[in-house]
């Protein structure tokens, strides 16, 4: 495959990756909510789950900022998720604005 | 273990990780791939394909990177198919770990899809020179 061709491919994969990147920031704001008003274990599970992905993906489509922000809200739901029936949710959610941040500037 | 690197099986449940790397593996490293969504169906799959060689995620729902790595090792056909776990986690602690389960080497997540290739052929020219 030429080099131009190869340039057409992954810069028509990074933009539906990126156009991609509003849903799932809706999903991780939506668990984010419920468990602001009710810690659930099986929804940070869930949650830990689409932040794993996040980090594993997003440097690999040239958006290295959103795998970092993701990689450091993965960290901070594991650690909620160690910390009991009602852990603090503080740390979690500044990670989730500021990977939600990273989502919007990777989309502008 | 074969001297050619040709067939490999790609195991990964995330399909923006899936899509990237087979444009690495496929378009870019001229491998034959299978792409398999779970340990489950990599076991169902692995032996009609015949891979030379497993990339395998470590972080799945259901069966697991290493729960499948133990199915392969308890196999007579798998026992010893090379396995390269690729993960996320990469603190040396937990690549020491995967080591020790038999892993072959360990690719960390996110990868460069313009190097996974590279990466993955280095990998195995090393275990081939290695005793």
């Amino acid at each position: 495959m030429s080099s131009p061709d190869l340039e057409r491919q992954l810069v028509a994969l990074r933009k539906g990756y990126a156009e991609r990147l509003p849903a799932r920031a809706d999903v991780l704001a939506a668990i984010a909510a419920d468990l602001a008003q009710h810690w659930d274990a099986t929804a940070a599970l869930e949650l830990k789950r689409h932040l794993h992905n996040l980090a594993g993906s997003g440097a690999s489509y040239g958006f290295p900022d959103v795998s970092q922000a993701a990689r450091a809200a993965e960290d901070a739901c594991s650690v909620a998720l160690a910390g009991g029936p009602s852990p603090p949710l503080v740390p979690l959610m500044s990670a989730l604005e500021a990977l939600a941040g990273a989502i919007a500037r990777a989309r502008s | 273990m074969p001297s050619n690197l040709t067939k490999i099986l790609y195991v990964e449940d995330e399909p923006d990780i899936q899509t990237i790397a087979e444009l690495a593996l496929v378009t870019l490293g001229g491998f034959q791939l299978k792409t398999c969504a779970s340990g489950a169906e990599a076991l169902d799959a692995v032996v009609g394909f015949a891979p030379d060689l497993i990339l395998l995620d470590v972080m799945m729902p259901g069966m697991d990177g290493i729960a499948t790595l133990g199915a392969l090792r308890a196999n007579p056909a798998t026992v010893n198919l090379p396995v390269v776990f690729m993960t996320a986690r990469s603190q040396p602690a937990e690549i020491a770990r995967y080591r020790s389960l038999g892993a072959l080497e360990v690719i960390t997540k996110p990868f460069d899809p313009l190097v996974l290739a590279d990466q993955v052929r280095a990998i195995w020219q090393r275990a081939h020179v290695e005793p």
